[in-house]
């Protein structure tokens, strides 16, 4: 695959890493506000993983279309 | 440019701030924004690198209106720092654009830009690590401990409570509960009394020392520059009731949801310049940069819920260490870090500005700063002059680009600009009928990106 489409495919899963979010806090019955060890499923998910995995994602494609 | 400098524009103190705040007053979008803050400037990371179009004057005038928009969203904080520190708005500003002058007329300072987003980023991380060691909470905790409160009440060691707080700005505040504030200094306080049926409206003139007793239901207004002492122990007016009401903020609006994650989104392509082959740094910078804006918020909750009374994005930073005893001492840091990141963004911004206007790059930039300093005066939300800046960015610099103008020419025009003209046609044009508009289109006046981008990108494809 071309550094121009890691980099597409890159900016495609980053944004497929919103939705999930957008699901858990417009969704009826509020499943985003579930606690898991205390603290709600919203922000364990927008706080550490979605962030976390966005973050190693674009350093991966970075260093894969460098190559 | 490499990728921490462009980067510097995303981090500003209007951004961060904002994170902070939205954290703190349990705002249904706050997760949304911390994440879409990760994100969006990520995604321009990652955008495809392509020789960039020869400047065109539309894309320029375009660069330039967006860099003035976030640039005097930029100034609004450190004109609220100079009034939460005593001072007058027009204080901060004037030394924020001063200081900005001065860079500007230095040779070689961009290569210190970074050096600017990290003492800002160090600054924000060393006082969020001092908040977690004094008051031995890891941020989850802090969160936990937010939730678990009964009630969010004025702290005992609050600057609110101790020694009077400045309001940055015009505040109205709805009482809960009886409270007795105190005023610290002259100052007009407007009541709105609720009278059986109707609203009963009484101005108080209060000298310094005078208390003023209000019941519950009464909503008071405060100018800015007013300073006031609250009671401790007494619920914060205008938080959430509770620290269960704070972590269950209740759904957020899906409209405005899509159309600020479209803001951003597009608003960093234009604004973000693709990383190059060292840009590994960049993504974590900015994860750390968000999450401890994020956390900011989480303490401020924990341990003095009443730091945004002043409606001020500025103020959590000033004031969570001053509420906290044992670290009083970091209140600094917060300056610290607005200052270094408003000069970081700043410089980032003059880049993008330079690259477009040439040989005039200086005098465009001081007009810019000028006007910039000017407009931040008046009393702005510093989130809707940035959303407004990023929009604009979003639909006439990401969306032609998205759509693949680059160095194109149609009829003698480049691509990039017509696609350029077009978004910001329809932009400007759903600001100006904002009211007239039907009702259907009534979001679209609120959030004109979400016509204005798409209208961009349709007009780029049809003619490529």
């Amino acid at each position: 695959m071309s550094a121009a489409r890691w980099r597409w495919f890159g900016m495609l899963t980053l944004t497929l890493l919103l939705l999930p979010l957008l699901l858990l806090t417009l969704v009826p019955g509020a499943p985003g506000a579930v606690r898991i060890g205390g603290v709600s499923l919203a922000w364990w998910y927008a706080g550490l993983v979605a962030p976390t995995l966005a973050t190693v994602l674009a350093t991966a494609v970075l260093v894969r279309s460098s190559e | 440019m490499t990728a921490l400098r462009g980067l510097a524009a995303w981090t500003g103190p209007v951004l961060l701030g904002t994170l902070t705040t939205r954290v703190a007053a349990g705002a249904p979008d706050a997760p949304m924004l911390v994440l879409a803050a990760v994100v969006a400037p990520l995604v321009a990371l990652l955008q495809p690198r392509v020789d960039e179009p020869p400047p065109h004057l539309v894309s320029a005038a375009a660069t330039g209106v967006s860099a003035t928009l976030i640039l005097a969203a930029s100034f609004v904080p450190l004109g609220d720092v100079a009034a939460l520190l005593g001072g007058r708005r027009w204080h901060g500003v004037v030394v924020a654009a001063a200081l900005l002058l001065l860079l500007a007329l230095m040779p070689g300072v961009d290569r210190w830009r970074p050096v600017g987003l990290a003492v800002g980023g160090a600054a924000l991380v060393l006082g969020l690590l001092a908040l977690a060691s004094v008051t031995a909470l890891s941020p989850w905790t802090a969160w936990r401990d937010a939730a678990a409160r009964p009630a969010l009440v004025f702290s005992a060691h609050s600057p609110w409570v101790t020694d009077g707080g400045w309001f940055a700005r015009r505040a109205t505040l709805t009482f809960g509960e009886g409270h007795r504030l105190v005023a610290v200094a002259p100052a007009t306080f407007r009541v709105v009394e609720q009278d059986g049926t109707g609203d009963v409206v009484r101005d108080w003139r209060l000298a310094a020392g005078d208390p003023l007793s209000v019941r519950p239901g009464d909503r008071v207004t405060v100018e800015a520059g007013t300073r006031v002492r609250f009671q401790a122990g007494k619920r914060v007016p205008g938080a959430a009731p509770s620290g269960a009401a704070w972590a269950d903020a209740g759904a957020a609006s899906g409209v405005g949801s899509v159309a600020v994650l479209l803001t951003l989104v597009l608003g960093a392509v234009g604004l973000v310049p693709a990383a190059g082959r060292r840009g590994f740094v960049a993504p974590a910078t900015l994860l750390t940069l968000a999450l401890a804006a994020a956390c900011w918020g989480f303490y401020a909750v924990a341990t003095a819920p009443d730091v945004m009374l002043s409606g001020s994005v500025a103020e959590p930073l000033l004031r969570v260490s001053s509420a906290v005893p044992g670290a009083r001492h970091l209140a600094p840091l917060g300056v610290v870090a607005l200052v270094a990141l408003f000069v970081a963004a700043a410089g980032a911004l003059r880049e993008r500005v330079s690259i477009l206007t040439g040989a005039r790059a200086t005098v465009v930039w001081l007009t810019a700063v000028a006007v910039a300093a000017v407009a931040s005066l008046w009393p702005f939300d510093p989130w809707r002059l940035l959303l407004a800046g990023l929009g604009l960015a979003a639909a006439t610099l990401a969306a032609p680009r998205l759509a693949g103008a680059g160095a194109a020419r149609v009829g003698g025009w480049p691509l990039h600009a017509i696609g350029a003209l077009t978004g910001g046609a329809v932009f400007a044009a759903l600001v100006a009928l904002g009211p007239r508009l039907p009702a259907a289109l009534a979001f679209a006046a609120e959030w004109p990106v979400v016509l204005a981008a798409p209208a961009a990108l349709l007009v780029v494809k049809l003619l490529r």
